[in-house]
């Protein structure tokens, strides 16, 4: 039939060319059946993961609610390529809950051999395995891991070290916070949302002590940035501490940071000169504050900043004044009406209205 | 949106707005394994058209960080649908700042309860919010009848 393709009467251009034509006619149609291939592959693979997942799933949901249940259900067998997505679930399912719940996953999970799986994997070359594998550890709280997750803290990479540091307040928070806290100064890559969940899991109470310690001991741009995170620090300590700082700094840095903490439930120290203060955002900050204390004998010192050169300063001491409990609409026009600069004048006029009062 | 397993006696109705799938699939087992229909919904926006085409159910569990309409909102627009304003709403959230739990009460949650959760705490919570609904829907309902009388 293809005789026609193998006479000898063509000439040799001809030739090359139906041969050429061949060629990429017969790797189109190969290069097409591998698509095919890939694309069936894939979609087998995922497939069975779907499955894996949604069995596993419910294992580990029926394992959180019942502690006879995580002791006694039957276990189904996993493939060494099936670990990381059975991890992932496992790490979502112990991320979701607390208390006897997490302890039935933590149970289910030693069933499963999981320390062992993911100790092995710490030595993986991949680093998401390596990070899995922390994480993992993390959420079993497994002891005899302590000492690898320890090293991982000082990594250069910013995920290993940021996840190494949180499994480790999981496995043993009281050592965990005296050696994280002092590193937050310093690892300025570690992201801060990242930072404030181990703080979280660690607890007020646990953090109150060596929080205080570290932001004394740092300079003034350790300080602002440890204040960024002393919301969770216990309610008295952090009363003694901000009052503290602002009694001793005069940094524009620390005074904003320490200013945006103060609770308002105690007197501010050295109110008179911070609203003076030459830095325009630290007098910004002493309005807001003198309108969260709230006190009748804060008034002078708040329309006195009705006359302030900078806009926002204007803006935060006219709410301020507006947000005063003991002040009602008439004594609020009253105080407008005897303000002689018309700037003032404006900005509680503004303000005024934002309260409805206009 | 899904409904729960229609073998097991349901005696009461929730509607579970959660947008992290593996937290829907845990909180909707939980719950229908207590007895509970459970109407699943994905989003703010699947919350609103449940809210618009279904009858109240008994008990809202509901996130605050949803896609489309945040928790918040659904909470003031539940509180203004004449059919569903007393159905109690549950908070289920990561959001554990004192500003967040404090806006959500006032909005009209009737509980609060922080991610990671327990499992049993909730339900315990769940009842007591579906015991409370009953008895003021009791109690309301024999006061209009002692109004028409």
């Amino acid at each position: 039939m293809l005789e026609w393709l193998f006479r000898s009467d063509f000439d040799g251009v001809t030739t090359a060319a139906i041969w050429s034509i061949a060629a990429v006619f017969v790797t189109t149609i190969t290069l097409f059946v591998y698509t095919l291939g890939l694309r069936w592959v894939t979609i087998v693979g995922a497939r069975r993961r779907t499955q894996f997942v949604a069995h596993w799933r419910g294992v580990f949901a029926a394992a959180t609610l019942s502690e006879e249940d995580a002791s006694s259900i039957a276990l189904p067998h996993f493939g060494r390529k099936q670990r990381s997505d059975l991890l992932e679930e496992w790490n979502r399912a112990r991320a979701a809950v607390d208390g006897a719940a997490a302890e039935n996953l933590i149970f289910l999970g030693e069933r499963l051999a999981l320390p062992a799986i993911t100790t092995d994997m710490l030595g993986s070359r991949r680093l998401k395995s390596r990070i899995l594998a922390i994480q993992t550890l993390g959420n079993l709280r497994d002891l005899p891991s302590q000492p690898a997750i320890r090293e991982l803290v000082t990594h250069d990479n910013t995920a290993l070290s940021i996840t190494a540091a949180i499994a480790l307040v999981q496995i043993c928070p009281d050592q965990a916070v005296q050696l994280l806290i002092p590193m937050i100064e310093k690892r300025s890559d570690w992201p801060r949302n990242r930072v404030s969940i181990f703080l979280h899991i660690a607890g007020s109470e646990r953090i109150s002590e060596p929080m205080y310690r570290a932001i004394r001991s740092a300079d003034n741009q350790g300080k602002s940035l440890l204040l960024k995170f002393a919301c969770q620090v216990e309610t008295n300590v952090l009363d003694a501490l901000v009052e503290d700082l602002i009694r001793e700094s005069n940094d524009a840095g620390v005074l904003n940071a320490a200013l945006k903490l103060v609770s308002g439930h105690s007197d501010v120290p050295r109110i008179a000169a911070l609203i003076r203060h030459k830095t325009w955002f630290v007098r910004v900050q002493a309005a807001r504050v003198l309108g969260r204390v709230g006190q009748p004998e804060h008034l002078a010192l708040l329309e006195s900043m009705l006359h302030d050169d900078e806009w926002w300063v204007r803006y935060r001491a006219a709410q301020a004044i507006a947000s005063l409990p003991f002040l009602g609409p008439n004594k609020l026009r009253q105080l407008q009406n005897r303000q002689s600069d018309p700037f003032a004048a404006d900005i509680l006029q503004q303000a005024y209205a934002e309260v409805g009062l206009a | 949106m899904t409904t729960g397993d229609p073998a097991q006696i349901a005696t009461h109705r929730a509607l579970v707005v959660e947008d992290d799938e593996h937290i829907g699939y845990l909180l909707d087992f939980m719950l229908r394994r207590a007895g509970y229909d459970v109407l699943l919904a994905g989003n703010g926006r699947d919350a609103q058209s449940v809210i618009e085409n279904v009858p109240p159910v008994d008990v809202i569990l509901l996130d605050l960080m949803l896609p489309y309409v945040s928790g918040y909102q659904l909470i003031e627009e539940i509180r203004e649908i004449h059919d569903w304003q007393h159905v109690p709403i549950v908070v289920l959230s990561a959001k554990v700042l004192e500003q967040d739990v404090v806006r959500a009460l006032d909005l009209g949650a009737t509980d609060y309860v922080t991610k990671p959760f327990r499992p049993q705490e909730l339900l315990a919570r769940l009842r007591r919010a579906v015991t409370d609904h009953e008895a003021f829907v009791g109690q309301h309902g024999q006061n209009r009848v002692a109004a028409l009388r």
